[in-house]
């Protein structure tokens, strides 16, 4: 089977790749293609990252506005939406909102509440109770996360990354990742399972047999 | 509606700012590159150029090989990046930084033993080669600095770092074939410590020359 780091490009991320490549020859009608494609992705990566809404717009902006300048040092193959990402995390830690936004529950006053939606999907009202417990126990399991294995998970988990690009952009090596990845996943599994019964730590765990062929065995 | 309304913001805001295609950067990099070589080579004759002092021709030939050889390994990794265009990470850098030192030292000391030059030369402590290494480094790193300025959205300070550090062991090999002493106080002083300051140099100022201003 083939690794994530072997597996092509996405459709959408073949497409900003090509954009990209052409807007730094200087093919400046490229730029819109670039940006219908990523911005709704790194509008989600800085949504996440930041507590004040009022900076999600100004972010989106000046990261794109970094892309532009930068362009001309942007490596014919490389993935822009790592590169992107890492630019828009930078602006992030920059404008102080480097802590991950604190769930409101149905109190937000920004964009559709994520919880709504999910539970709106859930007819009957004891597993919206159990859905709404769920999703609060594993937003503040998160939360409690040291920082680095919340940017693995997220990387890998929700933005698809492979275990070297997101080893690349975060800075450290893949191993790192691989042991992020894997012991932040096994911390939330523990805190979306907890029923009052003692569980083992994450160094008495032992992986299962899909995490050993998803992880390589590095634990 | 929103996200109309910003994409037509950022459009009209990046043909306000001016930024160069990959073919003019290029040539901008290339001038200013050729130009810190220059400057760093005339510097080097200027200050004597290849001096044997007594070393057979074999020693000289091997230490530089071997120079030459670590400090290419470390300048590829600190100058180049990876895959996704970003910096490596700060530990790649310090590694690509200090292994090549480590082995220029021991190679150096090593050879030196081998034909019995590796004696202690109290007259020679290792200020010339110290100012000889800072001056054509810090040629060097400027020319880096200013060929790459303001185009690093990310990592600037440590961009500035990896190239100051480049620099510095791209002056020991030249500095390796002007000072013909292997005693190691001397080669910490004169060889390895220009490596350090240059580096902390670039990582003092990168973040000024390499960043991008907020706007």
């Amino acid at each position: 089977m083939a690794s994530k780091a072997e597996t092509p490009a996405a459709p959408g991320n073949r497409v900003a790749n090509d954009a990209m490549a052409r807007y730094a020859d200087g093919d400046e009608s490229a730029f819109a293609v670039l940006h219908d494609t990523i911005a709704p992705r790194i509008e989600g990566l800085v949504r996440r990252r930041t507590r004040d809404p009022s900076r999600i717009d100004d972010i989106v902006q000046q990261t794109f506005e970094r892309i532009h300048r930068a362009r001309s040092t942007f490596i014919r193959g490389a993935d822009v939406l790592s590169w992107a990402f890492k630019i828009a995390h930078n602006l992030c830690l920059d404008f102080g909102a480097q802590g991950w936004r604190e769930y409101r529950g149905a109190d937000r006053e920004d964009g559709p509440d994520p919880l709504a939606a999910a539970v709106a999907e859930v007819a009957d009202a004891e597993r919206v109770a159990m859905a709404r417990e769920t999703l609060t126990r594993l937003v503040h399991a998160f939360r409690r996360l040291p920082v680095r294995q919340q940017l693995a998970l997220e990387l890998v988990r929700v933005e698809g990354f492979s275990m070297a690009a997101a080893a690349e952009n975060l800075g450290v090596t893949v191993a790192s990742v691989k042991m992020a990845v894997f012991r932040g996943g096994a911390a939330l599994r523990r805190a979306v399972l907890d029923d009052g019964q003692p569980r083992p730590g994450p160094d008495d765990e032992q992986p299962s047999a899909m995490e050993k062929e998803q992880f390589g065995g590095v634990t | 509606m929103e996200s109309l309304e910003r994409k037509n913001r950022i459009l009209a805001s990046i043909s306000q700012i001016p930024a160069p295609t990959r073919r003019q950067l290029l040539r901008r990099q290339a001038w200013l590159v050729l130009a810190g070589v220059a400057g760093a080579l005339t510097l080097f004759a200027v200050a004597g150029g290849l001096r044997a002092t007594g070393r057979p021709p074999s020693l000289v030939a091997w230490t530089s090989l071997g120079t030459a050889c670590f400090a290419g390994t470390g300048m590829w990794l600190l100058f180049t990046r990876g895959r996704t265009g970003i910096r490596r990470g700060w530990a790649v850098l310090v590694a690509g930084t200090l292994a090549p030192v480590i082995a220029f030292v021991v190679w150096r000391h090593g050879l030196g033993s081998l034909y019995n030059l590796s004696s202690p030369w109290p007259t020679r402590t290792g200020y010339r080669c110290f100012a000889m290494s800072v001056g054509t480094g810090g040629i060097l790193l400027f020319a880096a600095l200013m060929a790459w300025r303001h185009v690093d959205p990310m990592t600037p300070r440590a961009t500035g770092a990896a190239f100051g550090a480049g620099a510095g062991l791209g002056s020991a090999l030249l500095i390796d074939l002007w000072c013909p002493v292997s005693y190691v106080p001397h080669l910490l002083i004169g060889h390895v410590l220009p490596i350090a300051v240059l580096a902390a140099a670039g990582a003092a100022v990168g973040r000024w020359i390499l960043g991008m201003r907020r706007r």
